[in-house]
């Protein structure tokens, strides 16, 4: 089972917020909105391509279309692998949370 | 409230569709509407004649493209090397040849082509690109707009050439590891 990063748990919720929409450039817009800091292209991809890879997430090429000046977009996909590892990642994130004892006035 | 005279409220006719067809991403239609937009002004020149004539022609070539495909009368050959996406790429070179602030810098893309792996690098173009034009010109200007692209461009180059060296670094430790072993 793969784990991940911090930014590679920001880039699948991104992609599952976003959709049937989310290509390079949705995920980068939501990534700066969620994040508050601005977030490079080349960053977004080399992180989409890791996740291929380890099978968290699932490309298609769409049309392309004038306005890319005939440029296809790579659309992606949250798989069932990439759902688990969130959901993993929130136990794991939750568990260490609950170890700090809690403020009360 | 002033009135508007005729000419005026057909100029503000022509604006509202070529906003429209820049919204809906039709370029071609966009410069068609331009060109007939500017020559109520001045005389058409030589090179206004010949952008029309390509765009009319290219667009005849695209229904061609279209029905071959959907009726499949076309070669696999001929598909690959009369794509759509190339068609496209030229209506949008047109568009950009006759308005420069929509050019980017040309030599920024082609160090993403340098250096991104084959299967990103239309996207991440097309994507850069599509914010360029559509986004960030019409915001900050043309010379913010090449700067933007030029950052976005610079900065995208680390991440992946951290990666790749970080790959060859592990192909290096493991090719020495069994080495020893």
């Amino acid at each position: 089972m793969g784990t991940m990063g911090e930014f590679e748990r920001a880039v699948l919720l991104a992609i599952s917020r976003l959709g049937d929409g989310a290509y390079g450039m949705s995920v980068r817009q939501e990534l700066e909105k969620r994040l508050k800091r601005s977030v490079s292209i080349g960053a977004v991809y080399t992180t989409l391509d890791r996740m291929e890879e380890k099978g968290f997430v699932s490309s298609w090429v769409g049309e392309p279309t004038a306005e890319r000046g005939g440029r296809a977009k790579k659309y992606f996909r949250v798989e069932a692998p990439g759902v688990q590892a969130l959901n993993r990642s929130k136990e794991m994130s939750d568990a260490v949370w609950a170890l700090l004892p809690m403020r009360t006035k | 409230v002033a009135k508007l005279t005729k000419r005026q409220k057909r100029e503000v006719d022509m604006r509202v569709l070529m906003e429209q067809a820049l919204a809906h991403g039709e370029d071609w239609k966009y410069v068609l509407l331009k060109r007939k937009f500017e020559r109520e002004r001045v005389p058409l020149t030589h090179y206004d004649q010949y952008t029309s004539e390509m765009f009319e022609y290219l667009g005849e070539q695209r229904r061609v493209l279209r029905n071959a495909r959907k009726h499949g009368g076309m070669s696999r050959h001929l598909d690959a090397s009369f794509s759509e996406g190339h068609l496209f790429r030229v209506f949008s070179d047109i568009v950009v040849m006759n308005d420069k602030r929509l050019r980017h810098p040309i030599w920024a893309e082609y160090l993403l082509y340098l250096l991104l792996p084959r299967a990103d690098r239309d996207a991440v173009a097309g994507d850069l690109i599509e914010e360029f034009r559509y986004t960030i010109v019409p915001k900050f200007g043309a010379r913010a707009a090449r700067f933007w692209f030029v950052k976005q461009v610079l900065s995208s180059l680390w991440p992946v050439l951290k990666q790749r060296v970080l790959k060859a670094l592990g192909i290096l430790a493991a090719s020495k590891y069994l080495w020893r072993s």
